[in-house]
């Protein structure tokens, strides 16, 4: 079927050099990466258990905030699985 | 064709980068990154005058786009402020504001919070110029393909067939621009 012609808006106007496009997939990519981060922080805080932990650990006074327990737990995790992911091969 | 999915984000749009996609006919880039596309009213004449009215009517019909309530009268107003400063950007081919009522119209769109838009598709650089100073966050049409050529959806030789698409149907797309975009991003 052939493609209906669509005519161009403001074909005279000045329009993007290489440098802009270059912004403006960074700037998708950032945008994308925000809604990414939303949801998997959604996801993980309205678990019940999460929150408990979450609390647990800055009543403790072992983290300042939540998003230090978040980091702290993850960088833990990687190392208490280094070895496994070296053995099976899966290291990045 | 990768299947995984993004996430996808909300953004207002000038008339350009929708025109583009339609024109290459690839609004499902689009939809693969946005959930909502909110237009301003004063964009339905324009894509109207460019003959992709009915092509408009189908999407706002999807639900993808949307077409946002009227103005305010403050917003109005705002959107001429904003619309005289495009036209006396050294980019600007046209001098006369009202042509750019459009473009200004969706920066004001952007900037409702209701709205939640993290992005404005702009494609035009006189426009693009007062919406950085206005500290909207940009993308356009070629950043769309270049994002979608880092995902693995399209290869070189597609990034330049669709850029070609447009240019050849008059957008004003470089052959350095669709070059660099290829070479970048083509997988």
């Amino acid at each position: 079927m052939e493609m209906k012609r669509i005519a161009p808006h403001e074909p005279q106007a000045a329009l993007l050099s290489a440098e802009d496009v270059d912004k403006d997939v960074a700037f998708l990519s950032e945008a994308l990466m925000e809604e990414r981060a939303r949801r998997i922080a959604q996801n993980v805080l309205l678990r019940p258990d999460m929150r408990q932990i979450l609390g647990d650990l800055l009543e403790s006074g072992a983290c300042e905030n939540e998003e230090e327990a978040i980091a702290r737990g993850l960088k833990t995790l990687s190392v208490a699985l280094l070895p496994a992911l070296e053995g099976n091969g899966k290291k990045n | 064709m990768p299947n995984w999915e993004v996430d996808k984000t909300t953004v207002a749009c000038d008339t350009g980068p929708l025109i583009s996609a339609l024109q290459c006919g690839r609004v499902d880039l689009l939809k693969r990154y946005f959930k909502t596309i909110y237009i301003a009213p004063s964009q339905v004449a324009e894509f109207e005058k460019h003959g992709a009215g009915e092509e408009l009517d189908d999407l706002i019909r999807d639900e993808f786009v949307v077409l946002t309530e009227a103005l305010t009268p403050d917003e109005r107003e705002r959107a001429e402020t904003l619309a005289r400063r495009i036209a006396e950007q050294p980019s600007s081919g046209d001098p006369d504001y009202h042509n750019h009522l459009p473009e200004a119209e969706a920066m004001v769109v952007t900037a409702r919070p209701e709205l939640g838009c993290t992005l404005i598709l702009l494609d035009e650089l006189a426009a693009r110029a007062v919406a950085k100073e206005e500290g909207l966050r940009i993308t356009g049409f070629p950043g769309v393909i270049g994002r979608a050529g880092l995902d693995g959806l399209l290869t070189g030789h597609d990034i330049r067939h669709l850029l070609s698409l447009c240019q050849q149907q008059g957008t004003h797309y470089s052959n350095q621009l669709i070059e660099h975009v290829t070479k970048t991003y083509g997988r």
